[in-house]
């Protein structure tokens, strides 16, 4: 199915997380896992499969790499009822 | 410059589209059985050439490729719209408007932040600007549905029904924008 990666992306609770965290500014990879009491590889695993559904893009600036959100109303309301879901 | 190039063929299939799309529904034109399997072609060689444009540059920006998909939706949009005119059938124009609203507004919340914009106030900050465009997608999402409904069971049968339905979406977001620059401005006043 087309939307599969998409549902996958967002079942999980911290790839949720990170879009909640996106939600307010850009972040390096760094400034997510600060976030987290998971480690960096994790993160970076997580922002792959985001980044695999296009639900987050990111871009090279000087040494970081910076992640921004690029969300869909249909992204955004498949995330709402997994947080209910699976609460 | 080669935006420029890419974008060419995109805005040439919506220049020839619009005319005459506005033509065929307004006026009763004898030629109409010719005129619109002529524009359709039109308007998807010209999506092809752009497409091949597209894909020979690889490395687009964002704003390009948000610019690029809208005008892509449109073309497809108004192509499917022209034939369809002929059956002057009300529901299925209002389900086709609805479907082109749902799929539209699904990708508003991805626009990037420009200099300049119908929201005076989301274009101050960053922060303004995806909130603003949330909200702005979901609503538009919201009337698209109301739109096919409506297309189904012909509750209200004006004309104007896509300006009454989207009309007081434009003011509330543009409400909504205004009060959240003002929260904001109050914020960095106090921490001065």
């Amino acid at each position: 199915m087309v939307g599969d990666h998409i549902f996958k992306a967002l079942s999980d609770k911290n790839r949720r997380k990170i879009i909640e965290l996106l939600q307010t500014k850009e972040m390096t990879a760094g400034d997510i896992a600060s976030n987290f009491e998971l480690s960096k590889p994790t993160i970076s695993e997580h922002l792959k499969v985001l980044k695999k559904a296009d639900i987050i893009y990111s871009e090279k600036e000087g040494n970081f790499v910076k992640y921004y959100l690029n969300t869909t109303v249909f992204h955004e309301v498949v995330s709402f009822f997994m947080n209910i879901i699976k609460k | 410059m080669k935006t420029i190039k890419r974008l060419k063929w995109a805005f040439l299939g919506i220049m020839i589209q619009i005319p005459v799309t506005i033509w065929i529904v307004s006026a009763d034109f004898t030629f109409k059985n010719f005129l619109i399997p002529a524009a359709s072609a039109i308007a998807i060689i010209s999506m092809l050439k752009a497409n091949k444009a597209n894909a020979i540059i690889k490395k687009t920006e964002k704003k390009e490729e948000f610019i690029y998909y809208v005008i892509n939706i449109l073309v497809v949009y108004l192509t499917i719209l022209q034939p369809i005119t002929i059956f002057k059938s009300v529901a299925i124009v209002r389900i086709c408007l609805g479907g082109f609203l749902i799929i539209f507004g699904n990708i508003l919340p991805r626009a990037p932040r420009s200099t300049s914009g119908f929201l005076p106030f989301a274009v101050k900050s960053e922060k303004i600007w995806r909130k603003t465009y949330k909200l702005f997608g979901f609503l538009t999402v919201l009337v698209g549905i109301i739109l096919v409904l409506f297309g189904f069971f012909n509750i209200i049968s004006s004309k104007y029904i896509v300006i009454i339905l989207y009309s007081p979406v434009i003011l509330f977001v543009e409400i909504y924008s205004y009060f959240l620059w003002k929260k904001e401005k109050k914020l960095d006043l106090r921490s001065l």
